[in-house]
Protein backbone atom coordinates (compact mmCIF):
# COMPACT_ATOMS: atom_id res chain seq x y z
CA UNK A 1 0.00 0.00 0.00
CA UNK A 2 1.53 3.23 -1.05
CA UNK A 3 0.99 5.68 1.72
CA UNK A 4 0.40 8.64 -0.45
CA UNK A 5 0.90 11.83 1.36
CA UNK A 6 -1.15 13.77 -0.93
CA UNK A 7 -0.74 16.12 -3.71
CA UNK A 8 -3.28 18.75 -2.86
CA UNK A 9 -5.98 19.07 -5.36
CA UNK A 10 -9.39 20.56 -5.18
CA UNK A 11 -12.43 18.36 -5.38
CA UNK A 12 -13.44 18.03 -8.94
CA UNK A 13 -16.98 17.57 -10.01
CA UNK A 14 -17.08 14.23 -11.68
CA UNK A 15 -19.34 13.00 -14.42
CA UNK A 16 -22.68 11.52 -13.49
CA UNK A 17 -22.64 7.78 -13.14
CA UNK A 18 -25.16 5.30 -14.43
CA UNK A 19 -28.32 5.42 -12.38
CA UNK A 20 -27.14 8.41 -10.45
CA UNK A 21 -28.88 11.69 -10.31
CA UNK A 22 -26.25 14.27 -9.58
CA UNK A 23 -28.81 16.57 -8.02
CA UNK A 24 -29.61 13.98 -5.46
CA UNK A 25 -26.71 13.68 -3.14
CA UNK A 26 -27.61 10.13 -2.26
CA UNK A 27 -24.10 8.83 -2.17
CA UNK A 28 -22.38 11.95 -1.07
CA UNK A 29 -21.94 13.41 2.30
CA UNK A 30 -21.07 16.65 3.90
CA UNK A 31 -17.49 17.72 4.26
CA UNK A 32 -15.13 18.30 5.89
CA UNK A 33 -13.97 16.21 8.70
CA UNK A 34 -11.28 16.57 11.32
CA UNK A 35 -9.68 13.36 12.48
CA UNK A 36 -9.93 13.14 16.27
CA UNK A 37 -6.90 12.02 18.22
CA UNK A 38 -8.65 8.80 19.19
CA UNK A 39 -8.72 7.81 15.55
CA UNK A 40 -5.09 8.47 14.96
CA UNK A 41 -3.11 5.79 13.21
CA UNK A 42 -1.87 2.71 15.00
CA UNK A 43 1.64 1.38 15.07
CA UNK A 44 3.22 0.68 11.67
CA UNK A 45 3.67 -2.92 12.74
CA UNK A 46 -0.01 -3.53 13.35
CA UNK A 47 -0.94 -1.58 10.25
CA UNK A 48 1.31 -3.75 8.13
CA UNK A 49 -0.09 -6.88 9.72
CA UNK A 50 -3.65 -5.88 8.90
CA UNK A 51 -2.59 -4.73 5.45
CA UNK A 52 -1.08 -8.12 4.63
CA UNK A 53 -4.26 -9.95 5.55
CA UNK A 54 -6.39 -7.46 3.70
CA UNK A 55 -4.38 -7.86 0.51
CA UNK A 56 -4.25 -11.62 0.89
CA UNK A 57 -8.04 -11.77 1.10
CA UNK A 58 -8.40 -9.47 -1.90
CA UNK A 59 -5.74 -11.16 -4.02
CA UNK A 60 -7.11 -14.60 -3.38
CA UNK A 61 -10.30 -13.63 -5.17
CA UNK A 62 -8.53 -11.54 -7.79
CA UNK A 63 -6.49 -14.58 -8.82
CA UNK A 64 -9.55 -16.71 -9.47
CA UNK A 65 -10.63 -17.16 -13.06
CA UNK A 66 -13.59 -15.05 -14.14
CA UNK A 67 -16.78 -17.10 -13.65
CA UNK A 68 -18.45 -18.38 -16.80
CA UNK A 69 -21.63 -16.45 -16.27
CA UNK A 70 -19.72 -13.16 -16.33
CA UNK A 71 -17.78 -14.16 -19.44
CA UNK A 72 -21.08 -15.13 -21.03
CA UNK A 73 -22.55 -11.75 -20.13
CA UNK A 74 -19.64 -10.02 -21.81
CA UNK A 75 -20.22 -12.05 -24.95
CA UNK A 76 -23.92 -11.26 -24.90
CA UNK A 77 -23.29 -7.57 -24.37
CA UNK A 78 -20.80 -7.60 -27.18
CA UNK A 79 -23.29 -9.16 -29.52
CA UNK A 80 -26.28 -7.04 -28.61
CA UNK A 81 -24.51 -3.82 -27.72
CA UNK A 82 -26.26 -3.96 -24.36
CA UNK A 83 -29.69 -2.52 -23.58
CA UNK B 1 -25.19 3.00 -29.80
CA UNK B 2 -24.77 -0.47 -31.18
CA UNK B 3 -21.40 -2.02 -31.68
CA UNK B 4 -19.51 1.15 -30.91
CA UNK B 5 -17.43 -0.17 -28.05
CA UNK B 6 -13.84 0.08 -29.07
CA UNK B 7 -11.79 -3.09 -28.90
CA UNK B 8 -9.25 -1.49 -26.59
CA UNK B 9 -11.91 -0.32 -24.16
CA UNK B 10 -13.54 -3.72 -24.17
CA UNK B 11 -10.20 -5.31 -23.47
CA UNK B 12 -9.53 -2.89 -20.62
CA UNK B 13 -12.91 -3.67 -19.18
CA UNK B 14 -12.24 -7.40 -19.19
CA UNK B 15 -8.86 -6.65 -17.67
CA UNK B 16 -10.51 -5.01 -14.67
CA UNK B 17 -12.93 -7.84 -14.07
CA UNK B 18 -10.78 -9.79 -11.63
CA UNK B 19 -10.12 -6.72 -9.49
CA UNK B 20 -13.74 -5.73 -9.64
CA UNK B 21 -14.76 -9.18 -8.41
CA UNK B 22 -12.23 -9.06 -5.60
CA UNK B 23 -13.61 -5.69 -4.56
CA UNK B 24 -17.17 -6.98 -4.66
CA UNK B 25 -16.36 -10.05 -2.57
CA UNK B 26 -14.41 -8.01 -0.03
CA UNK B 27 -17.22 -5.49 0.16
CA UNK B 28 -20.17 -7.82 0.59
CA UNK B 29 -18.45 -10.96 1.85
CA UNK B 30 -20.51 -13.24 -0.32
CA UNK B 31 -19.35 -14.65 -3.64
CA UNK B 32 -22.76 -15.26 -5.11
CA UNK B 33 -23.92 -11.74 -4.36
CA UNK B 34 -20.58 -10.35 -5.43
CA UNK B 35 -20.97 -11.87 -8.88
CA UNK B 36 -24.47 -10.40 -9.11
CA UNK B 37 -22.94 -7.03 -8.29
CA UNK B 38 -20.22 -7.42 -10.91
CA UNK B 39 -22.80 -8.49 -13.44
CA UNK B 40 -24.96 -5.47 -12.75
CA UNK B 41 -21.91 -3.20 -12.82
CA UNK B 42 -20.79 -4.57 -16.17
CA UNK B 43 -24.24 -4.12 -17.58
CA UNK B 44 -24.49 -0.52 -16.40
CA UNK B 45 -20.97 0.28 -17.51
CA UNK B 46 -21.54 -1.20 -20.94
CA UNK B 47 -24.70 0.80 -21.45
CA UNK B 48 -23.04 4.00 -20.33
CA UNK B 49 -19.69 3.66 -21.98
CA UNK B 50 -20.46 6.82 -23.91
CA UNK B 51 -20.30 8.75 -20.63
CA UNK B 52 -16.86 7.34 -19.91
CA UNK B 53 -13.98 9.31 -21.30
CA UNK B 54 -11.25 7.06 -22.63
CA UNK B 55 -7.93 7.81 -21.08
CA UNK B 56 -9.41 8.52 -17.65
CA UNK B 57 -9.43 6.06 -14.79
CA UNK B 58 -11.53 3.11 -15.93
CA UNK B 59 -10.85 1.14 -12.78
CA UNK B 60 -12.08 3.96 -10.53
CA UNK B 61 -15.13 4.44 -12.74
CA UNK B 62 -16.07 0.75 -12.51
CA UNK B 63 -15.44 0.62 -8.77
CA UNK B 64 -17.69 3.65 -8.31
CA UNK B 65 -20.52 2.04 -10.24
CA UNK B 66 -20.13 -1.13 -8.23
CA UNK B 67 -20.12 0.51 -4.82
CA UNK B 68 -23.06 2.75 -5.71
CA UNK B 69 -24.96 -0.34 -6.81
CA UNK B 70 -24.01 -2.10 -3.61
CA UNK B 71 -25.03 0.73 -1.31
CA UNK B 72 -28.34 1.49 -2.98
CA UNK B 73 -29.13 -2.21 -3.05
CA UNK B 74 -28.13 -2.54 0.57
CA UNK B 75 -30.43 0.25 1.62
CA UNK B 76 -33.32 -1.52 -0.05
CA UNK B 77 -32.54 -4.81 1.62
CA UNK B 78 -31.25 -3.53 4.92
CA UNK B 79 -33.38 -5.61 7.24
CA UNK B 80 -32.74 -8.85 5.42
CA UNK B 81 -29.00 -8.24 5.26
CA UNK B 82 -28.68 -7.32 8.91
CA UNK B 83 -30.20 -10.65 9.84
CA UNK B 84 -27.69 -12.41 7.63
CA UNK B 85 -24.84 -10.45 9.17
CA UNK B 86 -25.99 -11.38 12.63
CA UNK B 87 -25.80 -15.07 11.91
CA UNK B 88 -22.49 -14.69 10.13
CA UNK B 89 -20.98 -12.77 13.03
CA UNK B 90 -22.11 -15.54 15.35
CA UNK B 91 -19.88 -17.84 13.31
CA UNK B 92 -16.78 -16.03 14.40
CA UNK B 93 -15.62 -19.32 15.73
CA UNK B 94 -12.32 -18.97 17.47
CA UNK B 95 -11.06 -16.36 19.84
CA UNK B 96 -7.94 -15.21 18.10
CA UNK B 97 -6.77 -13.34 21.19
CA UNK B 98 -6.14 -16.71 22.81
CA UNK B 99 -3.79 -17.74 20.05
CA UNK B 100 -1.99 -14.51 19.42
CA UNK B 101 -2.55 -14.80 15.70
CA UNK B 102 -5.42 -14.62 13.34
CA UNK B 103 -6.22 -16.78 10.42
CA UNK B 104 -7.88 -15.64 7.25
CA UNK B 105 -11.29 -16.91 8.27
CA UNK B 106 -11.31 -14.79 11.40
CA UNK B 107 -10.00 -11.87 9.44
CA UNK B 108 -12.77 -12.13 6.84
CA UNK B 109 -15.41 -12.44 9.53
CA UNK B 110 -14.06 -9.37 11.31
CA UNK B 111 -13.89 -7.45 8.04
CA UNK B 112 -17.50 -8.25 7.41
CA UNK B 113 -18.49 -6.90 10.81
CA UNK B 114 -17.00 -3.49 10.12
CA UNK B 115 -19.44 -0.71 9.28
CA UNK B 116 -19.91 -0.56 5.52
CA UNK B 117 -18.24 2.79 5.02
CA UNK B 118 -15.17 1.78 7.01
CA UNK B 119 -14.81 -1.54 5.22
CA UNK B 120 -15.12 0.17 1.87
CA UNK B 121 -12.47 2.77 2.67
CA UNK B 122 -10.07 0.17 4.03
CA UNK B 123 -10.40 -2.07 0.97
CA UNK B 124 -10.04 0.76 -1.52
CA UNK B 125 -6.89 2.12 0.09
CA UNK B 126 -5.44 -0.99 1.66
CA UNK B 127 -6.06 -3.63 -0.99
CA UNK B 128 -7.31 -2.21 -4.26
CA UNK B 129 -4.40 0.18 -4.61
CA UNK B 130 -6.21 3.51 -4.72
CA UNK B 131 -4.79 6.68 -3.21
CA UNK B 132 -6.76 8.44 -0.49
CA UNK B 133 -7.78 11.02 -3.08
CA UNK B 134 -9.07 8.41 -5.51
CA UNK B 135 -10.90 6.60 -2.73
CA UNK B 136 -12.54 9.87 -1.71
CA UNK B 137 -13.63 10.41 -5.30
CA UNK B 138 -15.06 6.90 -5.53
CA UNK B 139 -16.90 7.14 -2.21
CA UNK B 140 -17.95 10.70 -2.89
CA UNK B 141 -16.66 12.13 0.36
CA UNK B 142 -13.78 14.24 1.63
CA UNK B 143 -10.22 12.92 1.75
CA UNK B 144 -10.20 13.49 5.50
CA UNK B 145 -13.29 11.33 5.84
CA UNK B 146 -11.56 8.47 4.02
CA UNK B 147 -8.50 8.77 6.23
CA UNK B 148 -10.64 8.76 9.31
CA UNK B 149 -12.62 5.74 8.13
CA UNK B 150 -9.44 3.82 7.35
CA UNK B 151 -8.04 4.56 10.79
CA UNK B 152 -11.24 3.60 12.54
CA UNK B 153 -11.44 0.42 10.47
CA UNK B 154 -7.91 -0.60 11.43
CA UNK B 155 -8.49 0.12 15.09
CA UNK B 156 -11.77 -1.72 15.08
CA UNK B 157 -10.24 -4.74 13.33
CA UNK B 158 -7.36 -4.96 15.74
CA UNK B 159 -9.84 -4.76 18.60
CA UNK B 160 -12.02 -7.51 17.19
CA UNK B 161 -9.05 -9.71 16.46
CA UNK B 162 -7.36 -9.04 19.74
CA UNK B 163 -4.22 -7.72 18.14
CA UNK B 164 -1.69 -6.07 20.34
CA UNK B 165 1.65 -4.71 19.46
CA UNK B 166 3.61 -6.69 22.07
CA UNK B 167 1.99 -9.98 21.24
CA UNK B 168 2.43 -9.42 17.53
CA UNK B 169 6.14 -8.80 17.93
CA UNK B 170 6.52 -11.84 20.19
CA UNK B 171 4.62 -13.95 17.70
CA UNK B 172 6.74 -12.80 14.79
CA UNK B 173 9.86 -13.57 16.76
CA UNK B 174 8.64 -17.09 17.46
CA UNK B 175 7.81 -17.59 13.81
CA UNK B 176 11.15 -16.33 12.61
CA UNK B 177 13.10 -18.25 15.24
Amino acid sequence: MAVEQSKKKGRRRRAALPGEDMNQSNFCEAEPFVVPESEAGMSPNLQAHIGRHLRAAFDEVAREPIPDRLLQLLKDLDRSGGK
Amino acid sequence: VQGSVSASLREALVGEMTNLRAFAVSLCGDRERADDLVQETLFKAWNHLDSFREGTNLKAWLFTILRNTYFSDRRKRRREIEDADGSYAANLSTHPEQHGHMDMQDFRAALKRLPDDQREALILVGAAGFSYEEAAEISCCAVGTIKSRVNRARNRLSEMLGLEEGRLVANNLIKSA
